[in-house]
């Protein structure tokens, strides 16, 4: 735990108490933390600590029966899609759908779902933002 | 010609970069955390870029994303506010190599004052007084020993690569420097991946006090007088400064000023910087360091001065000549700033998160308040504890110091702990009023309490 150091996590869980949240998840690159707080219990009751893989993303997105996600650039940089990046293709979690472009350096983008693409957001050459919905997937 | 200029940097310092740059017609682009996006940085700005998720590694220290972010972004010139990349020269290089700007010194700078042996063998060089201590880096723990005796305890041993108070230890006798001498090597591989270490003679409760200095690039360079900053924490960090330092001789504030100068110069300084000094009660002064970047507390320097420090950074980064030399500065009044701080003076200053519920600031004549938050923001454990800087201006110290204690009084922040309560009380020291502070101050206002 290089990144999510314990204080990080203890502060976290602190500000999650004080404003009565349940659930914490903290993700810093690849790792990953998630807590869930007793709100019944003392403060200084240890909270129930779990350490495991997390998505980023937040919860599908319901729209008239339909669950939509969205795929996100994971860096700054120019978008390049891939071939699969189009509307009505199918794809896996973990397909490459295209790459951005930093520095000379050409970093794959991944599908964080399964599922078929029902809206393209970005072209190619288009410059991106960390976290900028590129694609619109229906699960 | 810089016309879009991109803040690598966030909080209040992002805000105040922006705010001169507005004033100059020049558009802005703000970086920011996914955490961050409720910052008044961002709305203030003319436009956003995310660059990561919440911890600083992710985004504001992401040197891919954040580079990108000022590529596309068309910015022709990057401002990086204080911390984070503002003294890294592989930032300040990488961007030239994309045609844009660094406002800030030229790399050559950066690195002759990065390293703090190199530092103190400019300042001799320079024919400025430095802390007696030896002579580049130690060796080995047995040369510490031989150079502590020489110089007489206590010694400092310091990391060559430390800063900002970190990888400082003092040692008091030669039965102390074995273990201290291991545990500061390990602290200072761990914090900066390098266990060089220097050792110094001990100052006994010094003042801190620095000269500020800016430079253009065609060789002209000024000082803009000095800041004392001796009110630190435990942790060697700055918590109130103000300026001038009220209790200084016209002679030392010369000799000190000119002395500035001529390190700076040795090393061809341009834009602005901050040479740190020790001073001792006789009128010694010794060389510290040189901070090659805009100061967290740089605006008491802009309070008695009349000048905007960010404006002349931009004007002499786009090649303009200095618009005034070392006679046409006058400083007039009093100046002092209080950092307002995200911190539990009750749990020994523990970082204090959440959402601020209340957010009463101070204001009236001469009360200046640079911040991101407002009340509905939340503090998150992400960052650097401070959320404000409080700075006054008066007459003179003592209207200075009044000002100070009204504003305070009237702050009120509701939802998080913050750090204000304490410096009521210590506005209200009778040493403190007077003047009469070291860097022992707060130590032993501490233990009073």
């Amino acid at each position: 735990m290089k990144e999510l150091d314990l204080e990080t996590i203890r502060h976290a869980l602190r500000t999650a108490r004080e404003n009565g949240y349940e659930v914490v998840r903290i993700r810093s690159g690849a790792e990953a933390f998630r807590g869930t707080l007793d709100l019944t219990r003392p403060e200084s009751a240890t909270p129930e600590l779990v350490f495991m893989p997390e998505e980023m993303d937040a919860d599908p997105e319901e729209t008239e029966g339909q669950a939509f996600e969205e795929i996100r650039a994971m860096a700054v940089g120019y978008f390049a899609p891939g071939s699969l990046f189009e509307v009505s293709a199918s794809v896996n979690k973990g397909d490459v759908v295209g790459s951005i472009r930093a520095l000379g350096i050409s970093n794959d983008v991944t599908s964080s779902v399964s599922g078929k693409i029902t809206e393209v957001l970005v072209g190619e050459g288009d410059p991106v933002q960390f976290g900028q919905a590129l694609a619109r997937v229906e699960v | 010609m810089i016309q879009k200029v991109l803040i690598a940097n966030r909080g209040e310092i992002a805000l105040r970069v922006i705010r001169t740059c507005k004033r100059m017609g020049i558009e802005t682009v703000a970086i920011y955390s996914q955490a961050d996006k409720d910052s008044l940085h961002v709305a203030a700005a003319d436009s956003a870029i995310c660059v990561g998720e919440a911890t600083n590694t992710d985004s504001y220290l992401n040197l891919a994303n954040v580079l990108m972010a000022a590529e596309i972004s068309g910015a022709d010139a990057v401002h990086p506010g204080y911390g984070y990349f503002s003294e890294r020269t592989l930032f300040a290089e990488a961007l030239a190599g994309m045609g844009i700007k660094f406002i800030g010194p030229s790399v050559k700078a950066i690195e002759a004052m990065g390293d703090k042996a190199a530092a103190k063998a400019a300042a001799i060089a320079a024919s400025c007084p430095v802390v007696p201590g030896s002579d580049g880096i130690v060796a080995n723990e047995a040369d510490a020993i031989r150079i502590a005796e020489e110089i007489g305890y206590p010694v400092l041993l310091k990391a060559v690569a430390g800063g900002g108070g970190k990888g400082i230890r003092r040692v008091d006798s030669s039965a102390d420097l074995g273990r201290l001498w291991k545990l500061a090597q390990n602290e200072a591989q761990a914090s900066f991946g390098n266990a060089d270490m220097l050792v110094e003679k001990c100052v006994i409760a010094p003042r801190h006090v620095e000269v500020q200095v800016i430079g253009d690039e065609h060789g002209n360079l000024i000082h803009l007088f000095e800041r004392e900053c001796s009110i630190q924490n435990l942790r060697h960090q700055k918590i109130v400064e103000e300026a001038p330092y009220a209790g200084m001789s016209e002679a030392l504030r010369k000799r000190m000023g000119e002395a500035a100068v001529r390190v700076a110069s040795a090393v061809g300084y341009s834009n602005a910087g901050t040479v740190e000094f020790l001073v001792d009660s006789s009128e010694n002064f010794y060389f510290l360091e040189m901070n090659t970047r805009l100061q967290v507390e740089h605006p008491v320097t802009e309070a008695i001065t009349g000048l905007d420090l960010v404006e002349l950074q931009i004007r002499v980064a786009r090649g303009e000549k200095l618009p005034l030399t070392q006679e046409q500065v006058q400083f007039e009044g009093h100046a002092i700033e209080a950092r307002i701080t995200a911190q539990d003076p009750d749990q020994q200053f523990a970082p204090s998160t959440g959402l601020i519920s209340r957010w009463n600031a101070p204001g009236g004549p001469g009360v200046r308040m640079d911040t991101h938050v407002y009340a509905g923001f939340k503090i998150m454990p992400f960052y650097d504890p401070m959320i404000a800087k409080l700075i006054v201006y008066g007459r003179d110290r003592a209207e200075a110091v009044q000002r100070l204690t009204v504003a305070l009084d009237e702050f009120h922040v509701e939802g998080i702990k913050t750090n204000i309560p304490f410096l009521r009380r210590l506005v209200r020291d009778a040493d403190y009023q007077a003047g009469d502070i070291s860097t022992a101050f707060v130590p032993q206002f501490l233990g009073e309490a």
